[in-house]
């Protein structure tokens, strides 16, 4: 056996040297670890025995996430992670871990654990298998890693959008049930205007029938009373005027509701669209007038007022009605003038007549139009006040416009505006 | 009997007041009158009630327009269907020129379509004018009834 020598001394001292640097190595390693492990302040880093699961280390952050100190999960049992699960997590949990674990596979889940203090604490678990020399898997080693911010961020991301989703989806009911109204109120429309039209029909057919009743029974009277003025032989002259009054009032009373039918008519029958030459008609209108003037003068000064595009009999008849309006309203005069002019307007004919009869009261001009109004006595102008009334019927039906101007004792103007008949080129 | 004219109105004083305005043209007597569409048929066909009738058309129908069951335009139809009465000729009598009954009696084939005025004068010219033109002036089709001298 040698002595120790002053090598042997310098051996052993740098042997130790080593182990001290190893040491401080360590040392300084395991520093290095702890302080790692404990500055991950939202991480615990755990290991545990792979068959029981109990907890072999715990790292210290486990009590800042959850509030149980470290020592409860070495001791709790049967297994203290188990235990503080959230029961809607456990089950699905444990069997995932054993699952995974048993087919040695590393593994990641999320799931709730209740902390000391009651909160709910969303964990995302990184587990990894740790196998001996023999390749048997004897530890788990893993992070939990609290992302219950995270969750809580996604859980209110998802339930905006599920907001907005209901949000849209009550928008959309309400536009469909707005749709739905939409749609029946249509038909509700239809079915009202079809009851209307039907009952409007209905009145129409029955005053129609009434009217032709009505006209054939003033016909009778007229007509009997004409026949017993002629054989009334027998009477004297006051009865014979008391029957010749009967026979006209039962005439004039024909004549009414005859202007009444004919208003009827004029509303409904159907348009005949053609080109009218309005020259031709008011010459016509003219010719036909002249025999009922009788022994004054009436001129008529005409200038060239073009085609429109219409129903040559309503036209004629509202030509011949202004015509004959104005004639009857200057019969005062022994010399009357009536004068018809048409122009131009855009796309309408504007025709007037003017005369310089006895006018009318500017107050009234509207009641002009309505049927059965009149504005003078009976005795001092005869008719029904349904002629104007025809008229703007007749152009309204046209889709044109009817106007009158005056001054009591000045003459009347009557205008008419419809849809000029468009000619080739010109305008 | 046969007739030179047939006459088909529903109203008593429609028929009175006809039958006046005839009589100034001593035609009252050539007049044979229905009340209805099928009276008038009936009298046209020889059948029914007028199964003894004697042969002859008459030389015009002077027919209403409006009457209860078969209109004048009915009656007219039947007749212008009828091939033994086709060439009948056939004036209406209305209360009124509506647009739409003359342009439909005129389609229907009638010869002719008479207002009754509202004034009797007025009216009983018109059937004068219409009598004499039918009974008289006109050569009424083959077969026809004319009134005797």
């Amino acid at each position: 056996m040698q002595g120790t020598t002053s090598d042997d001394v310098d051996r052993i001292a740098r042997f130790y040297a080593r182990v001290q640097s190893v040491e401080t190595d360590l040392a300084s390693g395991e520093a290095r670890f702890r302080a790692l492990v404990n500055g991950l302040p939202d991480t615990i880093v755990w290991e545990a025995d792979a068959d029981t699961v109990d907890f072999q280390f715990v790292s210290p952050s486990a009590e800042a996430i959850l509030g149980y100190p470290v020592s409860a999960w070495y001791e709790e049992r049967p297994n203290f992670w188990v235990n503080h699960l959230h029961p809607e997590d456990r089950d699905r949990c444990v069997s995932f871990c054993k699952t995974e674990t048993a087919a040695g596979r590393d593994h990641e889940f999320d799931y709730r654990m209740i902390a000391r203090d009651g909160r709910i604490v969303w964990m995302r678990d990184r587990a990894y298998c740790v196998r001996d020399e023999s390749g048997k898997i004897v530890k788990l080693r893993g992070l939990m890693i609290d992302v219950t911010r995270q969750k809580t961020i996604e859980a209110e991301r998802a339930a905006a959008l599920e907001r907005e989703r209901e949000a849209r989806a009550r928008a959309e009911a309400a536009e469909t049930a707005l749709r739905q109204l939409n749609a029946t109120l249509e038909e509700r429309v239809r079915d009202r205007t079809s009851a209307l039209e039907q009952a409007h029909r209905e009145l129409e057919t029955f005053s129609a029938a009434a009217s032709h009743d009505l006209r054939s029974a003033l016909r009778h009277i007229a007509s009997f009373a004409e026949l017993l003025e002629r054989r009334a032989g027998g009477l004297d002259d006051v009865a014979r005027s008391h029957v010749h009054e009967i026979r006209g009032a039962s005439i004039r009373a024909g004549q009414l509701v005859d202007r009444m039918l004919e208003l009827a008519r004029l509303g409904h029958v159907p348009l005949r669209e053609e080109p009218v030459d309005l020259d031709a008609i008011v010459r016509d209108a003219i010719a036909e007038l002249a025999p009922t003037i009788g022994a004054r003068r009436v001129d008529f000064d005409v200038s060239t007022i073009g085609r429109v595009r219409g129903d040559r009999e309503m036209i004629s008849i509202v030509v011949r009605n202004l015509l004959q309006n104005a004639v009857k309203f200057t019969a005062p005069r022994p010399a009357a003038k009536v004068e018809v002019r048409g122009r131009r307007e855009g796309l309408d004919l504007v025709v007037t007549v003017r005369d310089d009869g006895v006018g009318f009261d500017p107050q009234y001009t509207e009641r002009l139009f309505q049927p059965f109004t009149r504005l003078h006595a009976r005795e001092d102008f005869e008719g029904h006040g349904v002629g104007l009334a025809s008229v703007r019927r007749l152009i309204e039906r046209h889709r044109g416009r009817v106007w009158a101007r005056s001054e009591p004792g000045a003459g009347a103007e009557f205008s008419f505006a419809i849809p000029a008949a468009e000619e080739g080129g010109a305008s | 009997m046969s007739k030179p004219i047939l006459l088909v109105d529903d109203s008593a004083a429609d028929v009175a007041l006809a039958m006046e305005a005839l009589s100034e043209l001593r035609l009252d007597d050539h007049v044979a009158v229905a009340r209805d569409g099928e009276q008038a048929l009936s009298f046209l066909r020889r059948d029914g009630s007028h199964s003894e009738r004697a042969e002859g058309n008459p030389c015009v129908v002077i027919l209403d327009v409006k009457m209860p069951r078969m209109s004048g335009f009915e009656v007219l139809s039947a007749i212008r269907s009828d091939p033994r009465l086709s060439r009948v000729p056939v004036v209406m009598l209305s209360t009124s020129a509506d647009r739409a009954d003359v342009e439909r009696s005129y389609a229907l084939g009638a010869n002719g379509y008479v207002v009754k005025s509202l004034s009797f004068s007025e009216f009983s010219g018109r059937l004068r004018d219409l009598g004499r033109y039918w009974t008289a002036a006109n050569e009424p089709p083959p077969g026809s009834v004319v009134p005797r001298a």
